[in-house]
């Protein structure tokens, strides 16, 4: 018996044991296998769509705050500079415009939007007169502080020599402790410091002429705030496809924002300031409403280009609305070129983002690949529209 | 009756590979679990952090708003706290010229030497703690003369905007320079995540 026992106890399984078994296993990898995939699924789609809404929320952020700056002259607050044309507005759509090289998948049209503005540096310097000449604040005001005609060279504390080396001739400056510019026609960094000379700008056309003659040192404190700007800046946002991964060689559509100095023949890009704000865009729209919002016009509107998409469409579309709900002093945007400044216009600008992969699992059927899109929307008022100074 | 020890072959020990082979699929099910966790988790510290900072810029944005309503007379009549103290400090930057220039701290009114630390903020520049996120504002003040504008005011009184006969002297608006910095920290203590956004804007009153 005792035998017995024993061999049945080391027989081991049967073969139908076995087969069950396997079979039982089988089952639940196959089901595991599905939890697995599933999960990994919904691992990189979420992924993809909380990056490709971080990068909307990251554009949109840059583009409220560049728009909020649009048409801020610095140099001459209340007139709009000479050169000015109906060419190159200093505020513009050019709605539905071809995306070079856009591929099936990719926006075949996007809007692009024009502003014009003096574009602050992202630093403050302040006053560090040294030498002869150099006096205290209280000496400053009680001299009453007497123009010299050579008195065009200022020394300014930048804080870091990274920021001194910043600027540059073309630039221009206002002393913070008296609204007054100056053109800066030579910039001599060292260290920390810049030392510039003022003069006559060379683009006061474009750029505004600011106060005449050059700033008088015995009139500003010692120690008071500069702000550099760049004068007379174009900015351009638009879809363009750029080659920023070697699988994709048609590239991918991004919204780049381009810069440069203003012309009154046309938009002239810096290359140099070239930046891309996000990538993967799969729309970019822009609406004017002059009516609070109740009608945004270029929506559903398929005009495209300067002549027929701005000028005799959008553009169009505003003064139609202004002519039966402007003030009596806002009936038209004709014959005003900064007339962005004078009549309060809601700018909407619709972005819409894309994941970076398609999928399955955001087509419209189990075979079906496409992208995930997300759309945001900004509505602003930017500060400068509507607020004339004249 | 005494239990028989096992035997090499033993049928009960056959159950082992069994257990090995659970064991290694539960670990590598783990290390695929953490693994996948960890970079969820950063993608959600990702997007809470872009969250977090246009938060702060709305922040640093309240600030603005703030400052245009209070830097209005016919507003700072009624003001209280933090407003009164900015009403104070106008006054003081337009009786001395030789302080334009200088950024001063609307609460310390002293010049300004960048944002405090989030608790000692104002109670009524800081809103709510809400998921243990403080945030809040800090202004500083910078009087930048007059607008270099000729013939013309904004008025003196409520609801006035007529081109005004006079000099710039004695009509151009003031001009202010009102920056706002925002922070938001998250939780308390030495190792608390903190956003800053800073934001100036040029603002013009009526003359006083």
């Amino acid at each position: 018996m005792a035998t017995d026992r024993a061999r049945r106890r080391i027989r081991g399984f049967s073969l139908v044991e076995l087969l069950v078994a396997m079979l039982f296993t089988g089952l639940l990898m196959a089901g595991m296998a599905r939890v697995y995939q599933s999960s990994l699924s919904s691992f990189y789609t979420s992924g993809e769509v909380l990056s490709s809404f971080r990068r909307n929320r990251a554009a949109t952020d840059m583009l409220y705050e560049d728009l909020n700056s649009a048409s801020m002259y610095l140099t001459s607050l209340s007139a709009a500079p000479t050169d000015l044309s109906e060419t190159n507005p200093p505020f513009y759509i050019i709605p539905n415009q071809p995306v070079a090289g856009a591929g099936a998948d990719d926006p075949a049209t996007a809007d692009q939007i024009f502003f014009y503005m003096d574009l602050p540096l992202p630093f403050e310097g302040s006053y560090a007169p040294s030498g002869a000449g150099a006096r205290s604040a209280t000496e400053i005001i009680q001299a009453g502080g007497a123009l010299l005609a050579s008195d065009n060279s200022f020394t300014i504390e930048c804080g870091d020599a990274l920021y001194a080396n910043q600027v540059k001739p073309g630039m221009s400056m206002i002393f913070k402790d008296q609204w007054e510019t100056g053109y800066i026609v030579t910039a001599t960094p060292s260290g920390s410091q810049v030392t510039v000379t003022l003069g006559q700008p060379a683009s006061a056309q474009i750029s505004g002429l600011g106060a005449s003659g050059a700033p008088s040192k015995n009139k500003h404190i010692t120690g008071s705030g500069i702000l550099f700007y760049r004068p007379g800046q174009m900015v351009r946002y638009s879809v363009k496809m750029k080659n920023l991964d070697p699988q994709i060689p048609a590239g991918i559509p991004c919204l780049v924002r381009d810069q440069g100095i203003y012309s009154p023949a046309g938009f002239v890009a810096d290359a140099t300031q070239e930046s891309v704000i996000t990538e993967n865009v799969s729309g970019f729209k822009v609406y004017l409403s002059v009516d609070s919002g109740k009608n945004w016009e270029g929506w559903g509107k398929t005009y495209a280009g300067f002549s027929s998409g701005w000028t005799n469409g959008l553009r169009a579309d505003v003064n139609a609305r202004l002519a039966t709900v402007g003030r009596t002093d806002y009936k038209t945007t004709n014959g005003v070129l900064d007339w962005f400044r004078i009549v309060p216009t809601l700018v909407r600008v619709d972005l819409k983002t894309r994941t970076a992969t398609k999928r399955t699992e955001y087509g419209s059927s189990p075979t079906a690949q496409a992208y995930q899109d997300m759309l945001q929307t900004v509505v602003i008022v930017p500060r400068h529209s509507g607020l004339p100074l004249s | 009756m005494t239990r028989k020890p096992p035997t090499p072959g033993d049928g009960s020990q056959t159950g082992g590979i069994t257990i090995l082979v659970a064991l290694i699929l539960l670990v590598l099910l783990t290390v695929a679990a953490a693994g996948m966790s960890r970079n969820s988790f950063r993608e959600i510290v990702n997007s809470g952090t872009v969250r977090q900072g246009s938060q702060v810029r709305n922040v640093a944005d309240a600030g603005i708003e703030w400052s245009i309503y209070w830097l209005d007379i016919q507003n700072s009549t009624n003001a209280a706290d933090t407003a009164l103290k900015m009403r104070t400090l106008k006054q003081t930057l337009l009786q001395n010229d030789t302080l334009a220039g200088f950024a001063y701290d609307v609460n310390t009114q002293a010049q300004y030497s960048g944002p405090p630390s989030v608790s000692t903020l104002q109670p009524d520049n800081t809103y709510p703690v809400v998921n243990d996120t403080t945030q809040g504002f800090s202004i500083a003040l910078t009087r930048m003369g007059k607008l270099p504008i000729t013939d013309i005011s904004q008025g003196v009184t409520q609801g006035t905007f007529t081109p005004a006969q006079g000099s710039e002297s004695k009509l151009a608006p003031d001009l202010w320079a009102v920056r706002s910095d925002g922070q938001l920290q998250v939780g308390t203590g030495t190792f608390a995540p903190g956003f800053i956004h800073s934001k100036e804007a040029w603002i013009s009153t009526p003359v006083q």
